[in-house]
């Protein structure tokens, strides 16, 4: 059985606040002392939370098909292993 | 008329266009996009061009900051040797730069992570209300469609507005260039603009089609359910605060050797 609008607006006022709660929490981890690459974690793990977020609920992604999602989700992780590799070149050369 | 049947004639009498704009429930299913229209696959293509390219940006800024031994030439860098402050230009001397006498600035600024946390929570309102305004959309309720439409557009503008200050200043408070952030100085200066002001043009261009969809919807085009192209548009805008969330971990939280 589907979800009234009503609902739905539920849903995007509770992701507003997740989104609001991670920003915040986003501005104050960078005035906590800890190590640098730490830090690049969190605020790296948190943002990709929140686009998530975004896309998931706000871009309606979650009700498309496996077909679209898959179509969506390939293409935007591919920056990611990217990144991932050039991080590692960068730890091997630093750490040689 | 079927959905089948109103897409195959749609070339046989397209003055009649406005019969053959459907419901999202009665576009044709297909087994990959499922009932997406294809407008609305067709933004998604959009999107995901407009992604990478972000994402080109993003890897190079982060290449260039990975590599380099300075990131931003502090005052204790230029009096220690280590690098030059930027050129105090004709422009940002217009802007009411104070130079030095060697016709340098002192440093190259830091950016403002609370004012541009601002900024990020004002996209984040303005993504809920475009959500909004598509949910009321799709219940037929104009007047909360166009007030929620109108509230996402005026949050558009205020964040151009932040942004204009953060480059120029405003109102006597000095904007970036003119305390010293010089385009084509450092890697730190131009990725900052380049990447910024990409992402600005898409809010303005966002902020155009929301003004545009918002006279649509107040004029009652959305009035009978065909939600799509409102849709859309929320696609296009919560891509703008998707990509606003990561150029603001990346650009302005990620710490540089010199504290935040």
């Amino acid at each position: 059985m589907g979800h009234s609008q009503a609902d739905h607006r539920k849903t995007y006022w509770k992701i507003f606040v997740w989104l609001f709660v991670l920003t915040v929490l986003e501005v104050g981890v960078v005035y906590i002392p800890m190590g640098k690459g730490t830090l690049i974690a969190i605020l790296c793990g948190m943002a990709v939370v929140k686009a998530a977020m975004v896309g998931l609920w706000y871009m309606h992604l979650n009700d498309e098909t496996a077909g679209l999602k898959w179509t969506v989700a390939i293409p935007m992780a591919l920056p990611g292993f990217y990144a991932a590799v050039l991080i590692a070149d960068a730890a091997w050369r630093y750490l040689r | 008329m079927s959905a089948h049947e109103a897409v195959e004639h749609h070339g046989d009498d397209d003055h009649h266009h406005h019969e053959h704009r459907l419901r999202p429930e009665e576009w044709p299913s297909e087994p990959m996009v499922g009932v997406a229209s294809a407008g609305k696959v067709g933004m998604w293509w959009f999107l995901l061009s407009d992604a990478l390219m972000f994402a080109g940006f993003l890897l190079a800024y982060g290449i260039l900051r990975g590599g380099s031994e300075i990131w931003t030439c502090t005052q204790e860098l230029v009096e220690a040797g280590k690098c030059l402050a930027p050129v105090c230009s004709d422009f940002a001397m217009s802007l009411g730069a104070q130079c030095q006498e060697n016709g340098r600035f002192l440093e190259e600024p830091a950016l403002g992570i609370n004012f541009t946390a601002g900024l990020t929570f004002l996209l984040i309102c303005s993504s809920v209300t475009m959500v909004l305004a598509l949910s009321y959309c799709k219940e037929g309720d104009r007047k909360n469609t166009v007030k929620y439409l109108a509230i996402t557009t005026a949050g558009g503008i205020l964040f151009l507005c932040g942004q204009w200050y953060e480059y120029f200043g405003l109102f006597g408070f000095p904007g970036l260039i003119e305390s010293g952030l010089a385009f084509g100085h450092s890697s730190y200066a131009t990725t900052f603009f380049l990447i910024t002001s990409f992402h600005g043009m898409h809010v303005f261009s966002g902020v155009v089609y929301l003004a545009i969809t918002t006279w649509q919807a107040s004029k009652g085009r959305f009035d009978d359910g065909y939600t799509s192209e409102v849709e859309i548009l929320g696609l296009f805008w919560h891509f703008v605060d998707l990509i606003w969330i990561l150029v603001f971990t990346f650009i302005y939280l990620v710490p540089n050797e010199h504290g935040v």
